[in-house]
């Protein structure tokens, strides 16, 4: 019997090391696990490495054998806007105002004629920065397509044009289509509020949802709120939280006297509260052993550009301070490894957790988490043992770090054990799986939807 | 090297000494402030700056004098040579009606091309047929003017950028400020087909 096949729309995804990449790959192991044959739809390498400088390659190697990339070139820059003068011809060297005179009218004459066939940007009405993106993407999603049918049709956003090319690929093919929200869309994550989206981007939004066979959120917190916004189709949100990775996580090993290693690992963003979290380091520093230290390894911003501002906020060495790096995916276990407590420091409301904060929470060590009271990881950690949730307050923190020293003194194995049991079930393939089982719901004879 | 605000035809003997910058400030306001910012850039790296400037600012309309640089002309290294008379005045210019700045930058310029009352006069609904040939053919004319415009700017340049090739080494950056100041990158690229060229080269 033929394997189903799942077309997944996911703009970022390797060599792309933007945050949702680590979802989108986790998306496609799971179903390749579950038996499915799956062709993802990306963006160019050129995109991610070139104009926007954001790539790990080494993910690339965690893409299942047999998973069929195919990438969509997308450019946020006109065409022909970066030719080198090297590499221009006469006519554009020597003539530019005509050149661009004429390409200018073409363009117009192209757009017109792309409107009266109902193929445009101008046809989706919404805002989106990828809309451009959409219509390559229907159309080489209906070529493959007529090589072979797909079973299911799953896109991830952001960009929401994601979600827009699922829907018309879906309803020109007759195939259900799932949506898979990393971010809320119509909801501003940091304040929970509305977000300010035009009238027709609203609409965008509703259409997609009432024609989509389910929406899937990343927490409770999302899915309620979506729920609220529109109860006439609350039965079709689901959660799949994010997961972690066993191959993260180090063996246990028994505490260490002497000087203890704090860390954090993940893409540092200037919404993460590092001033209060250093003021707190230089604090407490008197009160933890002699030679302690503060280890911060990931990537700098997820574009290029944002690197130097970034760097130029740390303490230096002398302070105990330790900048790593980007760790790579295999690396990730020994740099726990070498921690005795983890800080997460999160900016945001309840909407906001991050997959950090299952893999952080499912190591056995003390937690410290940094986000306001009502911020989505300090609800997850509330009953986490090893936790302790602060506000970003410089004289909070230095006590929930002071708290945290002590108990890596007194934490035993045991304790650190029974911690990884409970997380079990969060391990990122048991959580896709979530997923996976929500797709083939849709393609049973009664269309069952299996509440994730 | 000393500071200079030169003609066309003199560069022979400002030919820079050390690790220099082209710039193509261009005819256009904007290509002026791109010029402006890119000699500045440069200064901050301690390289020397070649600027043909095809668009002056005037500081004082009286005088003349040039509008100043934000740094000490009279210490860093640079040289202007100031081709704009030169453009303004050419043939082609006068005859498109489109003079430098009173066509490209009117909002900024001093000066009106000769024709734009002509061509206001001639939208009257009393204008005759020969005013509004001639109007007709003063808009083809501008066209066929700015098309060339580029043409005609390296074509002023060229001499200068040959002396420079045949006696300084090549330019670090070439940077130009606009499209018309592109066709002489376009050309300078030619010359020093290995040296870096762009609107900002280096600046993002």
């Amino acid at each position: 019997m033929a394997k189903p096949h799942l077309l997944y729309v996911a703009f970022f995804f390797p060599p792309s090391r933007s945050s949702g990449v680590y979802r989108a790959l986790a998306t496609v192991q799971a179903f390749v696990a579950g038996g499915w044959d799956v062709t993802v739809l990306t963006a160019d390498e050129r995109f991610f490495e070139f104009e926007i400088g954001s790539v790990d390659r080494s993910l690339l190697t965690s893409i299942p054998d047999g998973v069929e990339i195919v990438r969509v070139p997308f450019s946020f820059q006109p065409a022909g806007s970066s030719v080198r003068l090297q590499d221009m011809g006469w006519i554009q060297g020597n003539l530019p105002v005509l050149r661009s005179g004429i390409r200018r009218r073409l363009r117009r004459a192209r757009e017109a004629a792309d409107i009266l066939r109902g193929r445009s940007a101008l046809s989706y009405q919404m805002d989106d920065r990828y809309l451009s993106w959409i219509e390559p993407v229907v159309a080489e999603a209906v070529r493959l397509g007529r090589r072979r049918p797909y079973d299911h049709l799953l896109a991830t956003g952001n960009p929401y044009s994601s979600f827009e090319a699922a829907r018309v690929v879906a309803s020109l093919m007759d195939v259900p289509f799932t949506i898979d929200y990393r971010d809320p869309w119509a909801f501003d994550m940091r304040t929970g509020s509305k977000a300010k989206l035009s009238v027709p981007t609203l609409a965008a939004e509703k259409r997609i949802i009432d024609h989509a066979f389910a929406c899937i959120q990343v927490n409770e917190a999302i899915a309620a709120a979506y729920s609220d916004l529109y109860p006439d189709i609350a039965p079709k949100q689901h959660v799949v939280v994010n997961g972690f990775d066993t191959s993260s996580i180090p063996r246990v090993r028994a505490p260490r006297d002497g000087a203890l290693r704090f860390g954090m690992l993940g893409t540092v963003t200037d919404l993460w509260p590092l001033a209060e979290l250093f003021e707190a380091w230089h604090q407490v520093r008197s009160v933890l052993p002699e030679g302690s230290s503060l280890r911060l390894g990931g990537h700098l911003g997820y574009f290029e550009r944002s690197a130097e501002q970034l760097l130029s906020s740390f303490p230096n060495v002398e302070a105990g301070f330790e900048y790593v790096g980007p760790v790579s995916k295999g690396a990730v276990a020994d740099f726990y490894g070498d921690l005795d407590a983890v800080i997460v420091a999160l900016f945001g409301g309840p909407m906001v957790t991050a997959g950090k904060m299952l893999e952080v929470g499912a190591l056995g060590l003390p937690v410290v988490c940094i986000q306001d009271a009502d911020g989505g990881a300090r609800r997850f950690y509330r009953d986490h043992p090893l936790a302790i949730g602060v506000d970003p307050d410089p004289n909070q923190i230095a006590d929930a770090i002071s708290r945290a020293a002590e108990m890596c003194r007194t934490i035993t194995v045991e304790e650190r054990l029974a911690v990884r049991s409970a997380m079990a079930g969060y391990e990122r393939l048991a959580s896709m799986r979530r997923m996976v089982d929500l797709v083939e719901s849709a393609n049973l004879p009664n269309r069952e939807v299996i509440d994730a | 090297m000393p500071e200079s605000v030169i003609p066309l035809g003199q560069i022979a003997a400002y030919i820079p000494d050390s690790d220099w910058v082209l710039i193509f400030g261009g005819i256009t306001g904007q290509g002026d402030r791109t010029a402006r910012r890119a000699v500045l850039a440069a200064l901050e790296l301690g390289l020397s700056v070649v600027w043909f400037d095809g668009y002056t600012v005037t500081a004082d309309k009286n005088t003349g004098q040039r509008m100043p640089l934000e740094t000490d002309l009279s210490v860093d290294p640079v040289t202007v040579v100031d081709y704009s008379a030169a453009e303004r005045s050419h043939w082609l210019n006068r005859i498109g009606g489109s003079t430098g700045k009173g066509s490209l930058q009117s909002s900024q310029g001093n000066e009106q091309p000769a024709t734009a009352g002509m061509a206001r006069r001639g939208r009257g609904s009393r204008r005759s047929l020969g005013k509004r040939l001639q109007a007709m053919l003063q808009k083809i004319l501008r066209r066929i003017s700015l098309v060339l415009r580029g043409i005609l700017g390296w074509n002023l340049v060229k001499s200068e950028i040959e002396a420079l090739a045949g006696g300084a080494t090549a330019p670090k950056q070439i940077i130009y400020g606009d499209e018309f100041a592109m066709t002489q990158a376009w050309h300078a690229v030619r010359i020093w087909p290995q040296t870096e060229a762009g609107v900002l080269v280096g600046r993002r």
